[in-house]
């Protein structure tokens, strides 16, 4: 048992208590640091595995901004009841159903990895110790990835433009973001 | 070495608990943060495997995910503000105009 196994089981216990926290909890807010606490135990497993650059840009672009954009879209919603538990919406044997359909899932992808070490040829473990370190990433970046790189800027002014024109108040609408129906200049709707 | 089987096993367990958030809960918030939880479980499982293999390939593809996942993060956010202006609600239930 190195310090790193230790280590490493630690923030992945971590990780999956924080996971099934973000299911079971019924508050959103209580989600979302259920949520914060995975994000962060999952850049330390990254850590771990050689990707510090990775797991940095995991704290920056996960915890910082996705996040922040949650808890305050949760803030701005201002939902009066938490959610019953886990819903009555669906019935018991379904709730089973399901539970069962994303063990097979998860199992997929375990197997798929499995699949992925077994056929990929012996490791070059004499390779650079840091496989993930800024400058290889910014070599792959740059060089074989320049395409897709490029798109995704694309796809994230896309982004940006498509946030814009959807929260968009259509012209003589109350200025409030969120005026409640009670209380509001707006006019009143019944909550479905 | 921390064996391969780990981050592989982890990345299962998130994925599938992410998954199971998504068909149970029915708040759409809390949906959208299962999603989120699917990512990362897909992006330990890359990170592992590259680590393992010593590609740089996963790295730069967990990079993508994160891009793509933003961009989600910002027009499915929107796309629940819009939605609650309409119905003052989040709850999946409540979205059946479109039912026949």
């Amino acid at each position: 048992m190195t310090p790193a196994i230790v280590l490493c089981v630690l923030f992945a216990a971590g990780a999956i208590a924080g996971g099934a926290n973000v299911v079971a909890q019924r508050n959103p807010v209580n989600n979302a640091i259920a949520l914060l606490f995975t994000f962060i135990c999952v850049a330390s497993l990254y850590i771990l595995h050689g990707a510090p650059m990775l797991a940095m840009i995991q704290i920056i672009v996960y915890a910082g901004a996705i996040l922040i954009l949650v808890v305050f879209t949760i803030m701005l919603l201002a939902l009066r009841e938490p959610e019953a538990a886990l819903t009555r919406f669906w019935t018991f044997p379904q709730k089973i159903a399901s539970l069962l359909a994303c063990i097979v899932l998860g199992g997929q992808l375990l197997y798929l990895g499995w699949r992925a070490v077994a056929v990929a040829p012996a490791a070059d473990v004499a390779a650079a110790r840091e496989l993930a370190s800024p400058a290889a990433l910014g070599r792959a970046l740059f060089g074989h990835y320049l395409l897709p790189f490029e798109m995704a800027s694309v796809l994230l002014l896309a982004a940006i433009l498509g946030a814009v024109v959807l929260t968009r108040r259509p012209k003589g609408a109350p200025t409030a973001v969120n005026a409640p129906p009670d209380e509001g200049p707006s006019t009143p709707e019944a909550p479905s | 070495m921390i064996p391969i089987g780990f981050p592989l096993a982890v990345g299962a367990i998130l994925f599938a608990i992410g998954a199971f958030g998504v068909l149970v809960r029915r708040n759409a918030i809390v949906v959208f943060m299962c999603i989120e939880l699917m990512l990362n479980g897909v992006n330990l499982t890359f990170i592992g495997l590259s680590d393992r293999l010593r590609l740089i390939d996963g790295p730069v593809f967990v990079l993508f995910i994160m891009a793509v996942a933003a961009a989600e993060a910002a027009v499915g956010l929107a796309i629940v503000l819009s939605v609650y202006r309409r119905k003052q609600s989040v709850h999946l239930g409540d979205f059946d105009s479109m039912k026949g």
